[in-house]
C-alpha cells in the first residue's frame, strides 16, 4: 500500500546466477516509489521554511527601528508554536473533519498524537512527510497575519490567535476543501489546487477580523479620517524577504501535487496533472503579478507583494490553466491588490503588509478565476462533480466565513479582555522594549568620513 | 532505564520510546511546555507596561 514499507530483504544481493523473481522486482519498485515519495515531500517541507524565513524579512523590514525584534521574535514563535501544536490536534482536525464540525473518530485515530503513525513507524513512510508539509502550510498561515498586525499586537495574544489560525481554523479548511472526501469537494466539485482559499482567503480574513478590533497603529489616520504612511526601517530587506518567499512557494505548490509511484502526477483531487504545468504556472503567476502591480504602483513595496498577488490569484487553477492565461490573471491580480488595500484604508483599517489585500481578496480572485475559466474539467470520480462557477463561489463564501468568524470573535475577547494591544506608550518607545533588546545597539548609520573615502 | 517497545528490529512498526505505555505523559508535558512560555510572554508585557 501506499507509503507503506515493501517486505524486501535489504541483505538480498542481486548476481547473474541469482536474479530478482517478479515478486522481489516489484517489492524493490514498490520500496524506491514509497521513498521517492518520502524525499520529494521531506524537501518540499524544507524548501517550505523558506516561506517563513522570508514573510519574517519582510515584516522585520517593515517594521520601524524601534519594533524590529518584536516582528522577528513574534515570526519565530509563531513557526515554533505551530509545529507542536500542530502535532498535537492539527492533523487529527484533517483527518477527522472532511465532514463538516462533526468529527469522525475513527477516520481520525490514525492522526490521535498517541497513535502508531505519529512518531518513527518502519511500516509508515508517509504520514510524517505529510505532517510535515502541512505543519508548514500552518507555519504559513501564522506569517500571513503576521505581517498585518505589527508594531501593536501583545505577543501572548498573537502566540494564541496563531495557534488557532493555524492548527484550528485552516486544517478545518482543508479537511473540507482540499481533502478528497472534503464535503465542499464532493458537493460542489469545490477546486483550489494551490489553496487560494484554503490558506490564503482563510489567512486574509481570519487577520482582517482581528485587525478590526486591534485597531490601527498611533500616526496612521488624523482624525479627519485621511491616512499617512508609516515607512518601514528597511525595504531592501522587504524586497529580499519577498523574493525569498517566492522561493518557498516552489517548496509550497509543489507540496500540492500527488505522487502516485506508477501513474502520472496528480492534483490533491486525484486529477491528473505534471510537475512541469506547475512549474510553467508558477513562474508565469510570480511574473504578471510582479508587472502588474509595478504598472499601477510603481513602488518596490508593493511590486514584490506583487509576487504574491499574482501567484494566489491563479494558484487555485494552476493545475488546468495555459501560461499566457495565467500571465494575464496575475497581472490581474497584481492590480486588484494594491487597490483592494486602498479600499481598506479608506474604512480605517491599518494593515501594514497588505496582507488582507495580498491573500484575502487575491485569494478570491483565484477561486472565482478556476469558475469563471476553467468549469466543467472532469473529475476523477463519479463522486466528486466537475468545478463549476457556482460551486466557486459558494467555497468562496464559505472561507471568507470560516477565516473571518474565529478571528474577529478571538479579537473581540481579547480586546474585552484587555491583552490584545500593547498600551500606547509601549509603542511609542518600541514593542522591543517588552524583548528586552535592541535590533541595531549600535545604530545604522554610517560614519560621513568612512562614506568620503569608499 | 528500559523504555523500549519492541525487543526486535524483525517485523518491527511503530518503534518509539513510550509506544507501549507513558506517550500521554509526555504529550500533557509537551502541552504544558507551550503554555508556560505564552504565561512568560504575558508578564514581560506587564513588565514593559510598568516601566513605561
Amino acid at each position: 500500500m501506499y507509503g507503506e514499507r515493501a517486505d524486501v530483504d535489504p541483505n538480498r544481493k542481486i548476481t547473474e546466477e541469482e536474479p530478482m523473481n517478479p515478486e522481489e522486482l516489484q517489492s524493490a519498485i514498490s520500496m524506491t516509489t514509497t521513498i521517492n515519495l518520502e524525499v520529494y515531500y521531506y524537501w518540499c517541507t524544507a524548501i517550505m521554511i523558506l516561506i517563513h524565513a522570508g514573510f519574517m524579512m519582510y515584516e522585520m523590514g517593515a517594521s520601524r527601528v524601534k519594533h524590529t525584534l518584536a516582528s522577528g521574535t513574534k515570526n519565530v514563535l509563531a513557526f515554533a508554536f505551530m509545529i507542536p501544536t500542530f502535532w498535537m490536534f492539527g492533523w487529527w482536525i484533517y483527518l477527522a473533519m472532511p465532514g463538516g464540525f462533526i468529527p469522525d473518530f475513527e477516520a481520525g485515530a490514525g492522526g490521535v498524537p498517541w497513535s502508531a503513525s505519529m512518531g518513527p513507524n518502519l511500516a509508515d513512510n508517509a504520514t510524517g512527510v505529510f505532517w510535515g508539509a502541512f505543519t508548514l502550510f500552518a507555519c504559513t498561515t501564522a506569517s500571513i497575519m503576521s505581517g498585518s498586525v505589527i508594531e501593536r499586537i501583545r505577543l501572548s495574544a498573537f502566540l494564541i490567535l496563531a495557534v488557532v489560525l493555524g492548527s484550528v481554523v485552516w486544517i478545518l479548511s482543508a479537511a473540507w476543501g482540499w481533502h478528497p472526501d472534503g464535503w465542499m469537494v464532493t458537493k460542489w466539485g469545490y477546486h483550489d489546487f494551490g489553496a487560494s482559499g484554503v490558506v490564503h482567503i482563510i489567512s486574509g480574513f481570519f487577520a482582517l477580523g482581528v485587525l478590526i478590533h486591534l485597531g490601527p497603529r498611533i500616526g496612521r489616520f488624523n482624525a479627519d479620517g485621511s491616512a499617512n504612511i508609516i515607512r518601514g526601517h528597511s525595504l531592501p530587506m522587504t524586497m529580499v524577504g519577498l523574493m525569498v518567499i517566492v522561493v518557498g512557494f516552489f517548496g509550497f505548490l509543489g507540496g500540492c501535487l500527488f505522487y502516485g509511484g506508477t501513474e502520472q502526477w496528480t492534483n490533491i483531487y486525484g486529477m491528473p496533472t505534471t510537475l512541469s504545468t506547475i512549474c510553467f504556472n508558477t513562474l508565469m503567476g510570480i511574473a504578471g503579478g510582479i508587472i502588474g502591480c509595478y504598472t499601477i504602483t510603481r513602488d518596490p513595496f508593493w511590486m514584490m507583494s506583487g509576487a504574491l498577488c499574482g501567484v494566489i490569484s491563479v494558484a487555485a487553477g494552476m493545475d488546468m490553466y495555459y501560461p499566457a492565461f495565467t500571465f494575464v490573471l496575475a497581472f490581474a491580480g497584481g492590480l486588484i491588490g494594491p487597490m483592494s488595500a486602498k479600499l481598506l484604508e479608506k474604512f480605517g483599517i491599518d494593515d501594514a503588509v497588505g496582507a488582507v489585500s495580498v491573500h484575502g481578496t487575491c485569494g478570491i480572485v483565484g477561486l472565482l478565476g478556476v469558475g469563471i475559466f476553467a468549469g466543467g474539467y472532469p473529475p476523477f470520480s463519479d463522486a466528486i462533480p466537475a468545478p463549476t462557477f457556482g460551486g466557486q463561489f459558494m467555497g468562496m463564501l464559505v472561507m471568507v466565513a470560516l477565516g473571518f468568524i474565529p478571528g474577529y470573535l478571538l479579537g473581540g475577547l481579547f480586546k474585552v479582555l484587555g491583552v490584545l494591544r500593547s498600551s500606547d506608550a509601549v509603542q511609542e518607545t518600541g514593542l522591543d522594549l517588552e524583548i528586552e533588546n535592541a535590533a541595531y545597539p549600535e545604530s545604522i548609520q554610517t560614519d560621513p568620513e568612512l562614506i568620503q573615502k569608499s | 532505564m528500559d523504555t523500549s517497545p519492541i525487543t526486535s528490529w524483525e517485523g518491527a512498526e511503530a518503534f518509539y520510546t513510550f509506544f507501549d505505555g507513558g506517550a500521554l505523559f509526555w504529550f500533557w508535558l509537551a502541552v504544558v511546555c507551550c503554555i508556560i512560555p505564552i504565561v512568560v510572554a504575558y508578564r514581560a508585557e506587564k513588565r514593559a507596561e510598568e516601566r513605561r
